[in-house]
């Protein structure tokens, strides 16, 4: 298969960037996109050319490194499949396909394809964890969780991290990121203690360096770990029903 | 090249992650900009609900204009005699003013706060339904906005756009032996004119957009997660749009059609 | 691969034979500092005996930790918690990253609730045999006895372990063992766990005990005085080369299963950290030691960048087999039973499919290499689960597997609740790795290790489960009281001033060998030997190995870092972000540690777990010689030009008698 290949090149932060296209000629359909930048690569070392810098780390879907907007949709055509687990059979012979770098103000370009996503650890930082130290939790099965509810707290916690959700918003939000942190901790029974600050000090960072919501969904589209929408309203919920709640003072 | 390196150690710390902002975020909180707008929003569409059944009086097969100009006129009395002459009114004209201003206030603050962190780079268009309605929430609102105070020259005021017929002048006299003001003749006289009912019935298109994405935002402002409620909500905000639209485009239309007239 | 190229691998096809004895010398043998009392009692004798430090001299010592997967963030958080001054490094741009992440199947804990007769004695039994008893007794106990709490800690940080109806922890049963002790979240029990820990480890970033370096790559650890003192980074964005002094370095890096290029490791993950350090005077315990995993997807292009793994856990439902007739093209499931062969269940009737994962392997390379594997490129055989679908309905198998036959089926296209799978085994852990002694302290006073990056616990060969399990103890209940003992002993003393010469010197080094490599003038990216080497150490030594194909991969591996470095070439500058710098850093660690592979496995003159040797077997099973080679082998770095230096720990056993592994 032949592509065409229009890839986002930009020396750092400041730098401007432009694009620069290439032509594959030995696409094969079960090639992943990201597989095709490593053939592209190939190709522009071989002509002594700087080759793209993108990340990617497991290449089986579970690490969130791999973080490209593929014809403007984050990681690729297809919904809900992270980068690596997209093929080039989308395309059709002779299409252009176009790389860039996550589309947001909060995920500034590193080097061409790569855009530090430290912003959405700092929501982690600022409450997404539990306050236990090492050594001093009680047995695991004094507190029963029941088995529907550590379901559904996986279908929270299999965010990878990856960012789609902030690339695929028009408005650069990260609820459904933090949604799906915060809807997953509140459904396991340890940390509750924590729940209405956990809420607070995270959406507060969340707003610092992310957008507001307008519920219209193409995170959820875009989620390879298919967190459900929901998410988005669970941000709301766990922040009113923090409102609510009497607050220490300081 | 080794007392180079010394020297760097001396001034390079190996860079250390950013911690969390110590400050607290830009006020008014984002979360509290949408639940004012969830809450006001709320009351634009029970007002609406309510504007509409009044409406539709004019679809009542035995004396239409009698029944329209009661109801107009008992809006216009309602409390009575607990609040004298039109305070009632004022008061609710105040209250929807009032949660007008903050509306739009909080959706220009967000708009802006959400204009600033959009990326770069061109994305391509999801084709969601949600992604009609949810990315044109500023302009539709916008359109809504300018069409309240054309609305409002044209039918409550009669300043500038109304027909040529408007009359704020009390002439109709209703069956109790009242007389008021003739509203219905001006809403007639003033969709007879063909540009000013497509302009209604292109709004009412518009206000139904809003409203759909609106009352879904509603439930997830407020930080609805059962899916059940989600389901019932989606629906239920697909349904009022779709009877606003209904309801209130038909009567320019039944007015052009010569169905409805003085 | 050129053809000139290939015209040369040729030639040297047949290099002069070369004896074990030319290539290394028998050095001294070590102490591991394991406690003189019955392995059961040790760690609760090591612990009563430690050093502690006062709370309020904690913030004195400064702590490097590199990496952040499971051992990694453990440690660092833990130490943090315990108020050390922590600094943490990783190559990625958030801890999550790290390749602990994509472990699926579950976390071992014989906290025996069950009726099954578990105890910790068992699981101590289990994993010493599994491992074919070239692990610690000790250290398999210390690792039953702190995996109770490892459960109840992830769970309390915000692992949603699976769940029984009553609200219990749900368990299931791993390949190698007989009693139902795995933990797990579906399929995704590393990245619960990693999660937790990376967010535990975001506390302590908040809260200022940690301190976080992303995107920094270690490629040195300064020695001075005989103690590791600091490391040395590239900032993998500035290029620039930087120094880090403390009292103490502890590496929890990971695995080197990359070296055969095309494994089930993430892309990055490298062995350039511990490499290091062995260049440093650390010692590497048992090279050869390289898990072959059962279950991964086999290569289908030539593109494809990795194997990618499939769960251990599927073997619990699945079935495996392979046509009886070669080369058989036909749709599996219009293969009618009795042509079928179900080769684990015929030949180890007790175990059937759950089997060790390196009988598992070698079992399933036979059949493909005797011609009976399917695919297209008849590199593979099936996984069925059409029996386990009928016994437990698709539900049952949809929670169970769910993401992963989703997985399957992103990667491949096809649907396995109708299709059987297709599976090869693929490289997929290193047993071997720093050695370090009983308190997880490498040959370098103040250089400890934790998770892959050690040897410790697993022996010849890791059960499935365990390494999550070795990960989370070490981090969480090892380091934090072994690391403040050595700790305790430097009271008074401030970390190394950077502005030391030993900092500057090995600064140096790590600019020269970042130099040589921009300023080679080749004509090949690193990757272009990277495959060559992994195409050798797969066909020389991977799963069977031969005392001749080792000596012939010996002599290839140096011809080909010969070429590597009259060849390779580097495009892009030094001073901002570049891959194929980096990975040509790696690519050299490979070549040299290669070799060293290759010596291990042409000296250990035995069959054990995962070292499969051709000269010693029985009825095609292992045949260990525990006369001569009940030892870890911990290769000294040598001088330039020396013989590779073997030392080594003798391991006895007294809780686990030696006895030959049977599984049939």
């Amino acid at each position: 298969m032949r592509l065409i290949l229009e890839v986002w090149r930009q020396d750092g932060p400041d730098a401007e960037g432009s694009f620069e296209t290439h032509e594959i000629t030995d696409a094969t359909p079960e090639m992943s996109l990201l597989e095709l930048l490593d053939r592209l690569n190939h190709q522009l070392v071989e002509n002594d050319q700087d080759p793209v810098a993108f990340e990617s780390d497991c290449r089986e879907g579970i690490c969130g490194t791999c973080g490209l907007d593929v014809n403007g949709v984050p990681h690729g055509p297809e919904d809900n499949v992270p980068a690596c687990g997209q093929h080039v059979r989308s395309f059709t012979d002779g299409q252009t396909v176009r790389f860039t770098p996550f589309r947001a103000r909060s995920f500034p370009v590193v080097r061409d394809l790569i855009v530090d996503r430290t912003g959405l650890d700092r929501i982690i930082q600022a409450g997404g964890t539990i306050s236990v130290d090492a050594g001093t939790a009680p047995d695991a099965d004094t507190l029963l969780v029941t088995h529907d509810d550590a379901e559904r707290a996986l279908d929270f916690a299999a965010c990878i991290g990856c960012g789609a959700c902030v690339s695929a918003c028009p408005n650069g939000a990260a609820y459904l990121y933090t949604g799906a942190k915060l809807a997953h901790l509140a459904l396991i029974p340890h940390g509750k203690e924590e729940r209405a600050k956990r809420a607070r000090s995270m959406i507060a960072q969340m707003q610092h360096e992310f957008g507001p919501c307008s519920q219209i969904g193409e995170c959820a589209l875009a989620c390879p770990a298919e967190i459900p929408l929901l998410a988005i309203a669970a941000v709301n919920r766990e922040r009113l029903r923090a409102g609510f709640k009497w607050r220490k003072p300081n | 090249m080794s007392s180079e390196i010394q020297e760097r150690s001396d001034i390079d710390q190996i860079p250390v992650a950013a911690r969390p902002a110590t400050t607290p975020p830009p006020r008014p909180q984002t979360w509290v900009l949408k639940l004012i707008m969830a809450v006001t929003g709320s009351v634009f569409v029970l007002f609406i609900l309510f504007h509409l059944a009044g409406n539709l009086k004019v679809y009542l097969p035995d004396d239409p204009q009698g029944h329209f100009n009661e109801y107009a006129h008992w809006l216009r009395t309602l409390l009575n005699p607990l609040l004298p002459g039109s305070t009632f009114l004022w008061i609710f004209r105040a209250t929807l003013v009032a949660c007008l201003c903050l509306h739009v206030y909080s959706g220009l603050t967000l708009w802006i706060r959400a204009h600033r962190l959009r990326g770069r780079h061109a994305r391509k268009v999801h084709a969601t339904k949600h992604h009609l309605t949810g990315r044109t929430m500023l302009w539709s609102g916008l359109i809504i906005l300018s069409f309240i105070v054309f609305h409002l020259l044209d039918l409550t005021i009669g300043r500038g756009v109304e027909s040529k017929d408007f009359s704020t002048k009390a002439v109709y006299k209703l069956e109790g032996g009242e007389v008021v003001t003739d509203a219905y003749s001006n809403l007639v006289h003033s969709f007879q004119r063909p540009e000013v009912a497509i302009f209604y019935v292109v709004v009412m298109v518009v206000i139904a957009f809003h409203l759909s994405h609106g009352l879904w935002s509603v439930i997830n402002d407020f930080g609805g997660t059962a899916p059940r409620t989600r389901t019932v909500f989606l629906f239920l905000a697909d349904l009022v749009a779709l009877i606003v639209v209904i309801g209130n485009a038909s009567i320019p239309l039944a007015v052009l059609a010569g169905g409805i007239s003085v | 691969m050129s053809a000139t190229s290939d015209k040369q691998t040729k030639q040297k096809e047949a290099p002069v034979a070369v004896t074990i004895d030319q290539l290394r010398v028998v050095g001294k043998p070590l102490d591991g500092r394991v406690p003189d009392v019955h392995p059961r009692e040790a760690w609760t004798d090591r612990k009563l005996h430690y050093n502690l430090v006062n709370p309020n001299n904690r913030r004195k010592f400064k702590v490097i930790v590199v990496g952040t997967g499971l051992a990694g963030a453990g440690t660092a958080a833990a130490l943090g918690e315990l108020g050390y001054d922590v600094d943490v490094f990783s190559f990625h741009d958030l801890p999550r990253r790290a390749h602990s992440i994509a472990a699926q199947g579950g976390i071992n804990s014989p906290r025996a609730r069950k009726v099954d007769n578990d105890s910790i004695d068992r699981f101590v039994k289990d994993t010493v045999k599994g491992g074919d008893y070239r692990g610690r007794e000790e250290d398999a106990y210390r690792l039953g006895e702190e995996g109770i709490r490892v459960i109840n800690h992830m769970q309390a940080i915000g692992a949603a372990f699976a769940r029984e109806y009553g609200g219990q922890l749900a368990t299931r049963s791993f390949g190698g063992v007989q009693v139902s002790r795995t933990y797990y979240t579906r399929g995704q029990t590393g990245q619960q766990l990693e999660l937790a820990a990376a967010h535990a480890l975001s506390r302590q970033v908040a809260a200022g005990t940690c301190k976080l370096h992303s995107r920094q790559e270690m490629l040195d650890v300064i020695v001075k005085d005989g103690r590791a003192q600091g490391i040395v980074v590239r900032d993998l964005v500035s290029g620039k080369v930087r120094a880090q002094t403390a009292h103490v370095v502890i590496l929890c890096t990971g695995g080197y299963g990359n070296i055969y290029y095309k494994a089930t490791l993430a892309k990055n993950s490298n062995a350039t950290a511990i490499w290091r350090a062995y260049k440093r005077g650390a010692f590497f315990a048992n090279p050869c030691f390289v898990q072959i995993h059962p279950t991964a997807l086999p290569l289908m292009s030539k593109w494809q960048s990795k194997k990618t793994l499939m769960s251990e856990s599927l073997r619990n439902d699945g079935r495996i087999w392979a046509p009886r007739k070669k080369n058989d093209d036909r749709d599996p499931n219009t293969i009618p039973e009795n042509e079928r062969f179900y080769f684990l269940e015929e030949r180890y009737p007790a175990f059937g499919n759950l089997v060790p994962r390196d009988v598992a392997s070698r079992n399933i390379r036979e059949r493909i290499d005797a011609g009976y594997g399917v695919g297209p490129l008849h590199n593979a055989v099936y996984l069925d689960f059409k029996t386990g679908i009928e016994r437990l309905g698709v539900n049952v198998i949809r929670e169970r597997y769910s993401n992963l036959f989703h997985m399957y089926e992103e990667l491949t296209g096809e649907d396995p609740y109708k299709t059987p799978m297709r599976i090869a085994p693929s490289v997929h852990f290193t047993m071997g790795g720093l050695w370090s002694d009983y308190d997880q302290m490498t040959a370098i006073p103040g250089l400890f290790v934790g998770g892959e990056a050690g040897w410790a616990y697993h022996g010849a060969n890791r059960l499935g489960a365990n390494s999550l399990l070795s990960g989370c103890v070490d981090g969480w209940f090892t380091l934090p009281y072994s690391v403040p003992n050595y700790l305790a002993g430097l009271l008074g003393q401030p970390a190394l001033d950077p502005k030391d010469k030993a900092v500057s010197d090995t600064m140096k080094d790590v600019q020269a060998g970042l130099d040589r490599l921009l300023d080679n003038d080749g004509s090949y990216g690193p990757d272009h030997f990277h495959e060559k080497l992994g195409a050798i150490l797969d066909r020389y030594a991977s799963v069977s190995r031969s005392p001749e194909g080792l000596t012939t991969a010996i002599g290839l591996i140096r011809e080909l870092r010969e070429e590597f470095w009259r060849d390779v070439k580097v495009v892009g500058e030094g001073d901002r972000l570049n891959h194929e710098l980096e990975t040509a850093g790696r690519v050299a660690d490979y070549l040299e540690l290669a070799e060293l592979l290759c010596v291990d496995a042409l000296d250990r003159d035995e069959s054990a777990g995962a070292h499969f040797r051709t000269d010693h077997e029985i009825d095609g099973e292992a045949e260990r010689n525990d006369e001569d080679w009940c030892f870890c082998s911990a290769w000294q770095y040598p001088e330039p030009g020396g013989k590779h230096i073997r030392n080594f720990e003798p391991l006895t056993f007294r809780a686990v008698p030696l006895q030959q592994r049977n599984y049939k």
